[in-house]
This record gives structure tokens, C-alpha cells and sequence, in this order.
């Protein structure tokens, strides 16, 4: 797992490149953290390239979700896989999320 | 034609993170496709994390069993361990309609495994847990 931050119209962009699992999940946490002690409260998470994810990984959605929502603060996922939607749907955070099909979409969702 | 793919690991997360890298690597070699990858991936994670965190009673080293069979269509997995007797598929589902301020963090990883899998069974035998699992997949 590796993470690129960009910034876009005041949206603070984390891609998410590679595997989101036990061993990896404190590389997102950091990131997001450190975004949003800098002030960061609306992010997108551009999921094209995120190939894996379990429940460790979907334990730092919900955190960060959970931050986000005290804060006013917003978060939208751009692109994820098939794989990833399945287990957003399975685990029920589907309903939770705000999912686009790609980073621009997400971008002016929450802008 | 079935292809095999056997470990032994002790009970500690960096084994457990090699063994999905090592076992990434067989099903890539063998070309079979992404979501063999991932179920087989998050079956080992879920479970072994699962009987690592809480499946011993001593801080003795055990040592966990993986047999991964790969076939046209469909990949299997049985994970035998002596931890104690825990039967994941036998536990309390979680609620997954709550919003989000109010979901307990955890508790989802049995329940991700259960759902997406096509077969799932647990046994005790020989004082050791065994959990099979297959994936059937497209081909």
C-alpha cells in the first residue's frame, strides 16, 4: 500500500494504491489523520487502484467516517473495484458511503 | 487439474502476512483470476487473524495448517489449528444497518467470510479446529 495526497478545489485527495489489509491499514490511518489534523475535513479517496481490502481495512473507513461526521466534514470514494464494492455491500457500509465512479465526479460531489 | 499450495506457519501476524504474499504468488503464477486472489486472501486473513488475536490460552508458539487446492472453476482452503474449540460460523451476526456513528468497530471479518464464500464448515477433531472453505469463481 501506498499513498499519494493531492489537493483539488479545496478537496484533499488520498489515492490508495495497493492492498488495504492488517499490515497496511496504519499507512491509510496516518495519512488521513495527518490530513485532517491540518485542518483537511473534505476528502475523496480515489479507490481505482485499491486491488484488496478486509475488515481491518474497513475499520479505517469507519473511523474516519466517524471523525468526518463529528466535524462536518465529508468523504466520497472514486472508482472502486467490483471486488471492493462487494464487500462495502456484504458488510452494509455501502449505505454509509458516498461512491463515484471516478476522481473528478467524486471531487465536485463534495466540493 | 488440481494445483496445491501447502504451509505451516507459527501463530504471529508476520507469518500470516507472508504466507497471503506467498499464496498471491502461487495463484498469479498459476494465472487464475483476481477474485480467487481476494477470497483466498481474506479468508486467510479473517480466520488466522482471528484465531491469533484470540484462539490461545498460553503464550506458547502453535503452529496453524493451510492446504489451498486450486481447480478449474473453484479454489479451497482448509486451515486446521489447535487453538480452542471455536466455531466461526456458529457466532452472533453483526448489525450491518446501523449508521455509522453508532457501528461497534470490529466484529465484520467472520461475517465477510461467511457471505462471500459459496461453502463453509467447521469441524473439531483431534482437539484441533478445522474451517473449509471453497470460492467458486469465474473461469
Amino acid at each position: 500500500m501506498n499513498i499519494e495526497q493531492l489537493e483539488q478545489d479545496g478537496v484533499t485527495i488520498l489515492v490508495l494504491n495497493g492492498r488495504l489489509e492488517t499490515s497496511t491499514v496504519p499507512i491509510l490511518d496516518q495519512a488521513f489523520a495527518s490530513a485532517f489534523s491540518t485542518g483537511a475535513r473534505r476528502f475523496v479517496w480515489d479507490c481505482a487502484a485499491l486491488s484488496y481490502i478486509s475488515s481491518s481495512g474497513l475499520r479505517s473507513f469507519l473511523q474516519a467516517l466517524k471523525q468526518l461526521g463529528a466535524s462536518q466534514g465529508k468523504l466520497a470514494l472514486a472508482g472502486p473495484g467490483h471486488m471492493i464494492v462487494e464487500v462495502f455491500e456484504i458488510s452494509g457500509f455501502k449505505s454509509m458511503l458516498t461512491i463515484l465512479p471516478d476522481r473528478p465526479s467524486a471531487v465536485s460531489a463534495i466540493k | 487439474m488440481s494445483q496445491t499450495f501447502n504451509r505451516r506457519i507459527p501463530n504471529t501476524l508476520e507469518a500470516l502476512t507472508h504466507c497471503m504474499e506467498e499464496s498471491t504468488a502461487f495463484l498469479e503464477g498459476l494465472g487464475a483470476p483476481m477474485e480467487a486472489g481476494f477470497a483466498v486472501n481474506l479468508v486467510l486473513e479473517e480466520m488466522i487473524t482471528n484465531t491469533i488475536k484470540y484462539g490461545y490460552r498460553d503464550d506458547a508458539v502453535h503452529e496453524i495448517d493451510i492446504a489451498l487446492v486450486l481447480e478449474p472453476g473453484e479454489v479451497s482452503l482448509t486451515i486446521t489449528d489447535d487453538g480452542e474449540p471455536f466455531d466461526p460460523f456458529d457466532q452472533p451476526e453483526p448489525d450491518t444497518s446501523l449508521p455509522a456513528e453508532e457501528r461497534p468497530i470490529g466484529g465484520l471479518g467472520l461475517h465477510l467470510v461467511k457471505n462471500m464464500m459459496n461453502f463453509c464448515s467447521y469441524s473439531r477433531e483431534d482437539g484441533k479446529n478445522i474451517v473449509r472453505i471453497l470460492k467458486k469463481y469465474e473461469h
